[in-house]
């Protein structure tokens, strides 16, 4: 997924999401912090954040960050949630919840940070805090005068004695705890109430009575306003709750009883959290083309705090399933996800779960799955076993749906922690299934193009290499950079008339355009030789083939004819081969103009005769021009070292040497398309009457 | 990929005569560079451009085949190019192809 596809998302995203370059001026701005700020987007973009949104205070801040982010690489805000003021266009202040996410791209970093206005939170924990100093104020007296006053809050307040009990609820924390009345309150055993519920803290820790704030109130410590994730274990109803107590002390000033005043902050916790999740799973989506592995990271991101379990699988057009991630925060429990995988059919049901998914392109969602549905889907004894060590409480099913169908989906389970979704969760894995579904289909669509690619390349080069008697032929073909594109070099071979024609050649560019040339090029040349086989005329026929295309193209290419012995060449801008004998390394032929380019050229055909065991190169300057250390280029003179150490060796380990002193030499990738073609004159004796024709040949002509 | 030595233009423009001298390498990555530079030098009303390149380090198919193309547009816009002296490893790429021959090399008339 692009940056761009990526915004298009976040547009719809619940939160601001702004993006800013290395220079502090921002590049992107989504409806929501239209909204949020009183800047439209065509207002804001281009304009320097610090100077739109940041409060002049902070802005000094906000430069030393980000030089000493350039210079050190740290950046301690980075990727956390953070609590600051902002500046609407109105020139007010408000408090936002921000998380800043650094990404590196090709022209240096940029910066993107979601945003959503706290105002509302942030007054009502302003709200408690001056009722909880009022409380302590007014209530030195009886327990009555404060039961009296904490009925008539609308907030949940509890009243913790000094033995730990509760001695009072007002009627909010009552239903909060499920409690008719104060009596029934007075009777529980704190510690059995607490146990009624799942309580953990936002790290996943287990909370105990001990550390909920009142009890260490009472205990004489100063406790802070402690942030509690809470699943009542009979219904699975999860809640985030903010605790904040303060002791009663009475009049001799010894603590008498602990207040504790019960903020429910699920929504806004949830949304934190899912903010967070999204921010992340953005940037895993947008990293990597590798949509399997893209795909197990954001699974991974899920667990825990999303759910206890997230599974992605995909569909084919059959409606087969392929399981591409499952995660789980404890690697023992992933073992049984994949046991229970082997009871499950390939082919999916169209009228339950992921079936039902994939046909009706709608999120699925089951509370409370009861153990009948268990028994109603086990195969057998052992999978009914599996299913029920699960420990399901709740499924939740979302389509990834794509441009045509649905192509996956996102599983979440509930499990250990027993929390149940609603429709808040199913808004939010859809949010998630849509982004994953995008990356994808972007992810395919890419390599579809580079099977088009390579497609295209194996029709532009010999199926195989022919067998020429008397000659002993070796070639090696190497496109640069992305698979994606097609290569510019070519190379063929073919009869023509008992002799073979052989021709290498380089066309500028790469991609489907110097495709299409490159296969002009080679049919020019094999109807050019159907009347002419000299090689200095099918030089030409590709010349004006060339000159006719409506934009310039441009090519080298080297044209030789091979009978027993010897043989004539010409070059169109084409490096020269490299005659390999006795005697040495030397060129063979003269230059010529290259194809396509210059009008009243013709070019020189020289004739060239081979021993037994001499050897002919040619090859593209994708060879000559390899990069190695400090720029250094391969050069011709490597290339005549090597095969000047290869004497009588085959066409096969001339090709090894050369490939292995161009990777030993070569630095980083590969810059430019590579192709070598290494022509062996082995001399065996002529089947006909020695007029050198290459007859009874028994490769076929490639085509 | 990231090569070691950076490409250059210094354009110095003299009335209707612009000379751009090239240093580095030109390849499929500067070329367009070469290009814009160009085009720039006749959008101010050069009618004589003159090409140094006696800076440049190397020279591909596609620096070649630009240079072609800036060949053959100022046949048909009616302006002249010129190129003076070819560093030896630019010039034996001129040479391969064919190019030096077609190309307007021209003697500099100033001191190197």
């Amino acid at each position: 997924m692009n940056l761009g596809q990526a915004r298009a998302i976040l547009d719809l995203a619940h939160s601001a999401f702004i993006s800013m370059d290395e220079e502090g001026r921002i590049t992107y701005w989504n409806i929501r912090a239209e909204e949020i700020f009183g800047f439209t987007r065509a207002e804001a973009v281009g304009r320097v954040l610090a100077d739109t949104v940041i409060p002049e205070r902070l802005r000094k801040t906000h430069w030393e960050g980000l030089r000493r982010f350039f210079q050190t690489g740290e950046g301690p805000v980075l990727n956390k949630r953070l609590e600051l003021s902002a500046l609407r266009s109105d020139g007010s202040e408000f408090p936002v919840e921000i998380t800043i996410s650094a990404l590196a791209e090709q022209d240096g970093w940029s910066f993107h940070a979601f945003v959503a206005d706290i105002s509302e939170r942030a007054q009502a924990a302003q709200e408690h805090q001056r009722l909880l100093d009022e409380l302590q104020l007014a209530l030195s007296g009886t327990e009555q005068r404060l039961a009296v006053i904490v009925d008539a809050l609308g907030e949940a307040v509890t009243i913790r004695g000094r033995d730990d009990r509760l001695i009072h609820a007002n009627r909010a924390a009552l239903d909060r705890l499920g409690l008719a009345s104060v009596e029934e309150l007075r009777q529980a055993d704190p510690r059995l109430l607490m146990s009624g519920w799942e309580t953990v803290a936002e790290d996943g820790r287990e909370l105990r009575m001990e550390d909920l704030p009142s009890v260490r109130a009472l205990r004489g410590e100063e406790p802070e306003p402690l942030m509690m994730r809470s699943v009542e274990r009979s219904t699975g109803e999860e809640h985030w709750v903010l605790l904040k107590a303060t002791p009663i002390r009475d009049a001799s000033g010894s603590i008498e009883a602990a207040v504790t005043i019960i903020e429910d902050v699920t929504t806004a916790k949830r949304s934190s959290l899912r903010m967070e999740f999204l921010a992340r799973a953005s940037q895993v989506l947008a990293s990597s083309l590798d949509y399997q592995e893209t795909l197990r990271n954001v699974a991974g991101l899920a667990v825990p705090q999303i759910a206890d379990w997230c599974g992605v699988d995909l569909f084919d057009d059959e409606g087969e399933r392929e399981q591409v991630a499952v995660a789980h925060i404890d690697p023992g429990k992933l073992e049984m996800a994949a046991r229970l995988r082997a009871f499950e059919p390939e082919q999916l049901d169209p009228e339950q779960g992921l079936g039902l998914v994939m046909r009706t392109g709608e999120a699925t969602l089951y509370n409370d799955i009861p153990d009948e549905l268990l028994v109603a889907a086990a195969v057998d004894e052992e999978h009914l076993a599996l299913l029920r060590a699960v420990g399901m409480r709740a499924v939740l099913m979302v389509p990834m749906v794509g441009r045509t169908r649905t192509i996956g989906a996102l599983t979440l389970v509930s499990a250990e922690s027993g929390r149940t979704f609603d429709q808040g969760d199913v808004e939010f894995a859809g949010q998630i299934a849509e982004r994953a579904a995008l990356a994808v289909e972007n992810a395919r669509l890419y390599s579809e193009r580079s099977e088009v690619a390579r497609t295209l390349q194996a029709s532009l080069l010999p199926e195989a290499l022919p067998e020429l008697p008397g000659w002993e032929i070796a070639a090696l073909y190497r496109p640069a950079g992305h698979e994606s594109e097609v290569g510019g070099d070519f190379y063929d071979f073919w009869e023509v008339e008992g002799d073979w024609l052989m021709m290498i050649g380089d066309v500028t560019g790469k991609g489907v355009g110097a495709a299409t040339v490159t296969s002009l090029l080679r049919h020019t040349a094999w109807a050019a030789s159907e009347f002419d086989s000299r090689p200095a005329e099918i030089l030409g026929r590709v010349d004006g083939a060339l000159k006719r295309r409506p934009s310039l193209s441009v090519c080298t290419a080297l044209c030789l004819r091979l009978s027993l012995g010897r043989g004539t060449l010409a070059s169109g801008g084409h490096p020269l081969p490299l005659h390999l004998g006795e005697h040495g390394v030397s060129e063979v032929g003269r230059h010529g103009t290259l194809l396509g380019a210059f009008s009243d050229v013709d070019w020189p055909e020289v004739p060239f005769e081979m021993q037994p065991g001499e050897t002919l190169v040619a090859f593209t300057d994708g060879v000559t021009d390899a990069v190695g250390e400090d720029e250094e280029r391969f050069g011709l003179s490597r290339v005549k070292e090597i095969l000047a150490a290869t004497q009588n060796e085959s066409a096969m380990l001339i090709r090894e040497r050369l490939v292995a002193g161009l990777d030993e030499f070569q630095v980083g990738a590969q810059a430019d398309d590579t192709a070598i073609v290494i022509m062996r004159f082995t001399g065996v004796e002529a089947t006909s009457g020695g007029d050198g024709k290459i007859s009874g040949a028994r490769g076929t002509r490639v085509a | 990929m990231i090569r070691g030595s950076p490409f250059e233009i210094h354009t110095d423009l003299n009335g209707d005569a612009a000379t751009l001298t090239l240093a580095g390498e030109l390849d499929m990555a500067t070329a367009p560079r070469l290009e814009e530079a160009v085009a720039a030098v006749l959008a101010k009303g050069a009618r004589e451009v003159i090409v140094d390149l006696s800076g440049l380090a190397f020279v591909d198919s596609s620096g070649l085949r630009l240079i072609i193309t800036l060949n053959d547009r100022a046949a048909a816009e009616a302006w002249t190019l010129g190129l003076i002296r070819p560093s030896a490893r630019s010039f034996s790429v001129f040479q391969i192809t064919g190019a030096d021959q077609n190309l307007p090399f021209i003697e500099d008339d100033r001191s190197p």
